[in-house]
């Protein structure tokens, strides 16, 4: 059985420090079921990954809606929170449970002030002084002994999604960077730069998720799901390839072989680029170029406008943001909007394929904790 | 038709403390009304729970009603103990959890009470025209 996604909503990403997570959240749902014809009593289950909203936030939002009666399932998988609610609404759909399902992605970070994510105290990186920022560190560093790459390649993946972003009205950041800038920032675990970081805001997107029958009789804009992977991290206590995250690459592996493309069918991509150095690691590990061939793919413009395949249009988590459970979802409006040509000045001309992925967690052992691919087809 | 020419905003709210502060201070319940099916909310609605409607205004709703049930709570973290609360019906169909200033030998279930200010500040007590 097939699952459509019919319908989309987001809010503009950045620092919302006088809206709750209802308030984040609602107005994305809202445009979701509106711009997918359906209301919210047609509703057979709903979805929510955030990560730091607190008990029943899917509940809260649905409650102050008129929503409710039906299951609704919160998930906290880090940073695939809401790739991996979009999967819980395509099982309930694909299973035959329910006809319509709503998946949602939110969190607010300005919670927490500025600064890193919150890791969990117990883990005994954390205890020895990792945060995030390092660990994507350590990747670029070993990145750039292996290949031979410099500060200023990974410095050219901010100045391509900062430029993406920059015409995107939802991105937290809309302003160009220039190579120089990046470099300058000011560091925030060497050799990564504030500029090659994602900034810490809220957000929020919904998308909602129906039936074969349902998408015939709605007879809107509409796309496919081909694949739809969740992955846990695999624990490796001696030696790990930081540049061929294993997570990432079973992930895509089991994505392309569930919807039987290859990388060479794909015209978008929005990928976690948290850390600029991510991006140049999961052109590789998603199979968008050559074992190797990261840095000479992104600097002859084979990522975006005009190139093989255009990676982050949105801007990717460099300029969009990175609200962490919301930010799963906003990578699959996204598609939604640019698969159904919505997307106005960001459209990717000919996307009829696109690939989502969102992956984090820091466990010791661990490339990440959730990794969660999808394809999508223009309907 | 594309989504770039009205980029939803998340809605702006005020503090749920906001809401409590003006119950406790002026003795205002300031919920809100469907200006389509006329349910009334507390706190106030962006979006009617009866009908959906997003036509919702701000109200001050009714300061008395019934009081359904009520605890004195000995241990909470947070505030100091001990204080009652309950939930009361008001008349125009909320319920809200207000403090309550009911002497102990006269507390009951089903009492009419009103918001009042009295020694502890703004409490529902009974309503003595009503009883």
């Amino acid at each position: 059985m097939s699952a459509y996604v019919v319908g989309g909503g987001m809010i503009r990403m950045g620092r919302h420090p006088q809206s709750s997570y209802v308030g984040l959240a609602a107005p994305a749902v809202l445009q979701a079921l509106e711009s997918a014809g359906v209301s919210l009593s047609e509703i057979g289950s709903v979805a929510c990954g955030h990560s730091f909203g607190g008990p029943l936030v899917g509940q809260r939002i649905m409650s102050r809606l008129g929503g409710g009666h039906v299951p609704v399932t919160n998930i906290d998988n880090a940073c695939s929170g809401g790739g991996t609610a979009l999967r819980t609404a395509i099982q309930d759909v694909e299973s035959g449970r329910v006809d319509i399902a709503l998946a949602i992605g939110v969190d607010s970070l300005t919670q927490f002030g500025k600064g890193t994510l919150p890791l969990p105290e117990a883990d005994i990186e954390t205890e020895s002084g990792l945060v995030m920022p390092a660990l994507y560190a350590m990747r670029a560093r070993r990145f750039m002994h292996e290949r031979d790459a410099s500060v200023s390649d990974l410095a050219a993946v901010s100045v391509k999604n900062r430029r993406h972003g920059s015409i995107n009205p939802y991105a937290q950041f809309t302003s160009e960077v220039t190579e120089a800038q990046v470099l300058a920032a000011r560091p925030v675990a060497d050799p990564l730069t504030l500029l090659q970081c994602c900034p810490t805001g809220d957000g929020a997107a919904a998308a909602v998720v129906v039936s074969d029958a349902v998408r015939r009789r709605l007879g809107g804009p509409a796309v496919r799901v081909l694949a739809s992977v969740l992955h846990s991290g695999e624990y490796v206590g001696g030696f790990r390839d930081m540049l061929s995250p294993e997570i990432s690459a079973a992930s895509a592996r089991d994505a392309y072989e569930m919807a039987g493309v290859g990388p060479e069918d794909i015209d978008m991509v929005e990928l976690h680029d948290a850390f600029t150095i991510a991006e140049l690691v999961y052109y590789e590990t998603l199979g968008l170029c050559a074992k190797g061939d990261a840095v000479p793919f992104l600097r002859s413009g084979g990522s975006t406008y005009g190139g093989d395949v255009v990676v982050n249009p949105s801007g990717g988590l460099l300029s969009r943001g990175h609200p962490v459970g919301a930010t799963g979802m906003a990578q699959v409006v996204e598609s939604f909007w640019q698969l159904t040509k919505q997307a106005g000045e960001r459209q990717v001309g000919e996307a009829n394929m696109a690939l989502t992925h969102v992956t984090g967690g820091g466990i010791a052992g661990l490339d990440h904790g959730a990794c969660s691919i999808h394809i999508l087809e223009s309907a | 038709m594309e989504n770039n020419s009205q980029v939803l905003e998340p809605w702006i709210e005020s503090d749920v403390r906001e809401t409590i502060a003006t119950m406790e201070t002026d003795g205002q319940i300031v919920g809100s009304r469907c200006a389509d099916c006329r349910l009334a909310a507390f706190p106030a609605a962006r979006v009617c729970r009866g009908c959906l409607s997003l036509n919702q205004s701000q109200q001050v709703l009714a300061d008395h009603g019934t009081l359904y049930s009520y605890s004195t709570v000995h241990v909470a973290s947070g505030r100091e103990v001990p204080y009652s609360v309950g939930y009361i019906d008001l008349t125009d169909g909320v319920r809200i959890l207000g403090p309550l200033d009911v002497p102990d030998e006269e507390i009951a279930c089903d009492l009419p009470v009103r918001l009042t200010k009295g020694a502890t500040g703004w409490a529902f007590q009974i309503d003595r025209g009503q009883a």
